[in-house]
């Protein structure tokens, strides 16, 4: 289906266009949910949220600002790593690095401090490392799936996850314990 | 957060920072590069684009096929375990591939001009083509069977089967005057059909998962790559030259031969020439009454050879024609066409002679068979081989094909005085006889370096021009006037 035609029936709220919506963007959404969700329940309920959520916001997307898979990948995503923070968590020793959920408002400060830093060394990473670590971290893909839609081996990405986490720690370094 | 070092942190820790921290969306070319199916199915699209064609010029008939096998096979090798159609279409990659670098050798060697092996690949082509069928319903079928996995329903591919039909078609019924536009609408028209199917995974390509591998597409190229520089290599080295026979030279003697020895000294035979004989060749050559004799001698000079301060290797063949004639109610003359290499650089592939004989005008018959044979010395030791090949091939050219008598051979690079000799009878079909003309054209490979590998023989049999480069040709004309006293040369 055109994919402009399913966005005017969106904002028109016709009726069956969350249908059309699931049957053609379906196979994408599961791709980003996926690899957040372990459990097929949490991902078919994640998946009726997605399309909700798309629902709900179809006017705030704007070509200008990028493709529309691009947009529902995002959404998608988010609605992924919302269910899984909602979750029970497993059973994992705490340590003092490990974010606490709730914020105060200065810890939230440095946190957004603490991001612009990272995706300012992010940026400065040639295209193909960009991807990979979207891949790893944006997305949460594990390395054998990005092995192998990447046609490479799983050693090759762990090494080249390694040497970007490496580059990271080197720009990042000092300026993270200001 | 803790202020902690980040240098200290170890590596589960500062992964879980980094996913804390990366929940700011992707820029779009990133999200947009975001495919579990893109690499995939591009380079099956673009390898079946590429091998769809056949450009001659610039060694885009080898470069696009070879590039073209390597990318349709990396494709379906990620794909193979998602269903048992793309798991076809990969097996179907592999013998493409495998025909590819076999063919690739064939063409490297000199037997890639025999009947036998021209018998071969032209089946072999066939059954590709049907291999390629196969492949192409494969890639169909899969991509059905994703897009019915993905809840969406199958589309796509059919009209690359067809078109694919269209053009074997084509080629099968090889009408005169099917114009190349016809076959360019036809490329256009499978180049469009990819160009949909691709698009037709846009939505059900999220449902694929790639199969893992355990050697990465950048080390396959490496290998293909490889294996292709060590087929070549093997290939230029080890079959560039015909297989001959090489014997010890067995020297005529008894009584009998001594006798037409003697005569045919007595008459002007050149004796180098009449050592190289055979037997029997001597003994036919009994009750000629009048021996002629011509010698030339050609400077073979390599194409592109800069000079400067270089000094140019000799290479000098000397041609020799010996007309003996025969009375009788219908003058007969028995020629012998010799080479000797008097000096030369070496042998590096196959050598070919072109003969015009005195029986392909009207004026004069055939009687018997053409014989002949090679041969050389080396460490005192004298060796002959008969040729590797004898007998009549289509020649193209100007005015038109014709059927000319061909000699082919190789000679080795050790050893001195390589040479050879052709040997045939006519018999005029006139009184009184017309004057004999009979060429004996010399055609001497002097690089490796070629691809295709022409053999000298082809070389000359596509009518390709004299000085094309690795080949040169020495063209001899013997001409004997027969009217008169005594026959002289022209």
């Amino acid at each position: 289906m055109d994919q402009t035609e399913l966005i005017r029936a969106l904002r028109e709220r016709s009726d069956g266009s969350l249908e059309l919506l699931r049957l053609h963007y379906g196979p994408l959404i599961r791709y980003i949910i996926n690899p957040i969700l372990p459990d097929s329940r949490d991902r078919e309920e994640t998946l009726s949220d997605v399309l909700l959520r798309v629902w709900d916001k179809i006017e705030q997307y704007d070509p200008s600002l990028g493709s529309w898979t691009g947009w529902l990948s995002v959404i998608a995503r988010n609605a992924a790593v919302d269910r899984a923070r909602s979750l029970p968590p497993q059973t994992k020793e705490l340590t003092p690095d490990i974010p606490a959920p709730h914020s105060d408002p200065e810890q939230e400060l440095l946190h957004k401090e603490r991001r612009e830093l990272l995706y300012r060394a992010v940026h400065s990473l040639p295209r193909e490392e960009q991807i990979l670590f979207y891949r790893k971290y944006y997305y949460r893909q594990s390395t054998a799936q990005i092995a192998a839609e990447c046609g490479t081996t799983l050693r090759a990405i762990e090494g080249r996850l390694y040497r970007i986490k490496h580059k990271l720690r080197n720009k990042l370094g000092g300026d993270f314990n200001e | 957060m803790n202020d902690k070092d980040i240098s200290g942190l170890n590596d589960t820790e500062f992964d879980d920072i980094l996913l804390d921290l990366a929940d700011a969306p992707p820029p779009p070319e990133v999200s947009d590069a975001l495919s579990p199916w893109g690499n995939a199915m591009s380079r099956i699209v673009w390898g079946i684009g590429w091998t769809s064609i056949t450009l001659n010029f610039l060694y885009l008939d080898f470069l696009l096929p070879a590039v073209g096998a390597m990318m349709i096979l990396l494709g379906f090798r990620s794909l193979r375990r998602e269903n048992r159609w793309f798991a076809l279409g990969y097996g179907c990659a592999w013998v493409r591939l495998f025909w590819w670098l076999l063919t690739f050798g064939i063409r490297l060697t000199v037997l890639g001009g025999d009947k036998a092996m021209v018998d071969f690949r032209t089946y072999g082509a066939w059954v590709i083509l049907c291999v390629e069928l196969l492949m192409l319903l494969g890639l169909r079928n899969g991509i059905h069977a994703v897009q019915r996995k993905a809840g969406l329903p199958p589309e796509g591919g059919t009209g690359l089967l067809v078109f694919k039909f269209i053009s074997i078609f084509l080629a099968l019924i090889q009408l005169n005057g099917i114009p190349a536009l016809l076959f360019i609408i036809v490329y256009i028209l499978i180049l469009r059909e990819l160009y949909r199917l691709s698009k037709t995974m846009e939505e059900a390509g999220y449902a694929v998962s790639p199969a893992p591998v355990r050697v990465s597409d950048d080390a396959a190229k490496r290998a293909y790559t490889a294996a292709i520089a060590v087929v070549a290599l093997v290939c230029y080295l080890f079959f560039n030259q015909y297989p001959m026979d090489w014997q010890a030279l067995e020297v005529p003697s008894g009584d009998a031969v001594q006798t037409v020895r003697q005569e045919l000294l007595d008459l002007g035979f050149p004796e180098d020439i009449l050592n190289d004989l055979t037997e029997d060749e001597i003994l036919a050559c009994s009750g000629a009454d009048f021996i002629l004799t011509e010698s030339q001698d050609h400077h073979l000079e390599r194409k592109y050879l800069i000079s400067l301060d270089l000094e140019q290797p000799e290479n000098t063949l000397r041609i020799t024609s010996v007309g003996l004639r025969y009375p009788g109610e219908r003058e007969s003359w028995k020629l012998v066409h010799h080479f000797r290499w008097l000096t030369n650089d070496g042998f590096c592939g196959t050598e070919a002679i072109q003969m015009w004989p005195a029986f392909e005008s009207g004026n004069w018959r055939q009687t018997g068979e053409v014989t002949g044979r090679v041969l050389y010395n080396h460490e005192g030791v004298s060796y002959e081989s008969g040729y590797h090949y004898l007998g009549t091939m289509t020649t193209s050219g100007w005015p038109g094909p014709s059927e000319d008598l061909y000699a082919a051979f190789s000679l080795p690079s050790r050893g001195e005085n390589h040479r050879g000799y052709l040997i045939y009878d006519t018999t005029a079909t006139s009184v009184p006889p017309a004057s004999v003309h009979s060429w004996f054209n010399y055609v001497h490979q002097y690089s490796r370096l070629q691809f295709p590998v022409q053999t000298a023989m082809q070389k000359e049999a596509n009518g390709s021009p004299n000085l094309e480069w690795g080949f040169f040709t020495a063209i001899t004309e013997f001409q004997i006037r027969t009217f008169g006293e005594t026959p002289g040369l022209n």
